[in-house]
């Protein structure tokens, strides 16, 4: 999803994507903050730490 | 396999990094450049033991590059140009034995000397603490990167003799030490760094 014309924030619902694997967002006119929903992939993962 | 890159850069993005994402186990590459985030990098970040590429730079990020980046020993790449980072760099950071790019230019408040040690990073093939206030002179301990292709040390404080033994530096192609204090003339052992096409 790189180098569009995004705009708005990033919705904490991204933190719902269990099987993603990139997030590219670059390049687009993003505002707000980085969710921390992000994070919450960890706690999904079939892969211990 | 959960997130592994997370490609954030040239937006608005405002606001602290999440220390959360740091957790995610096989996280590998995060870019968050060229963005408007601010406050300190979270103490998380030790936490993302697989990380290979950290680029952060073009922020308005602020406060100590932490220890904890340290616990980072698969990294290959630390970008934290460009910010409001001040003190000294971490001891810490010489355990990143993997490095191959690290790139703190334009943090004016970065100071304090560069450390001999910096020398255990062997893998390093560009290197830059332009436009911080690091001083103290090059330590001849350089000498040991000898796959550094490009060396900045532009507009600092640091000074003294620019010392022969980076005439063994035979892998630079860009070279830039202006509007820094050196004393003495050029020297002559630059005639060894036959790949040079900036100076």
């Amino acid at each position: 999803m790189q180098n569009n014309g995004l705009t708005g924030s990033i919705p904490d619902e991204l933190g719902m994507l269990t099987m993603l694997t990139a997030l590219s967002l670059q390049g687009n006119e993003l505002t707000g903050e980085i969710p921390s929903t992000l994070g919450n992939l960890a706690a999904l993962s079939k892969y211990p730490r | 396999m959960p997130l592994q890159q997370i490609s954030l850069s040239s937006n608005q993005l405002s606001g602290r990094i999440p220390g959360e994402i740091f957790f995610l186990p096989s996280l590998q590459d995060v870019n968050l450049s060229t963005n408007r985030i601010s406050g300190s990098l979270p103490t998380e970040i030790g936490g993302a033991s697989r990380l290979d590429s950290l680029s952060l730079s073009n922020n308005i990020l602020e406060g100590s590059i932490v220890p904890q980046v340290g616990f980072l020993t698969d990294l290959k790449k630390l970008d934290l140009s460009k910010n409001n980072f001040e003190n000294e760099l971490p001891t810490q950071l010489l355990q990143l034995t993997k490095l191959m790019w690290l790139d703190i230019e334009g943090n004016a408040g970065i100071s304090g000397q560069i450390p001999k040690e910096i020398s255990r990073l062997t893998d390093l093939t560009y290197l830059s603490l332009s436009n911080t206030t690091i001083r103290s002179p090059i330590p001849s301990q350089y000498s040991a990167l000898t796959k550094l292709e490009q060396l900045n040390i532009a507009n600092t404080q640091v000074g003294g003799y620019i010392p022969s033994e980076l005439g063994s530096l035979t892998a630079l192609t860009g070279l830039n030490l202006s509007g820094s204090r050196f004393r003495k003339s050029i020297p002559t052992f630059l005639g060894s760094f036959t790949r040079l096409s900036e100076f």
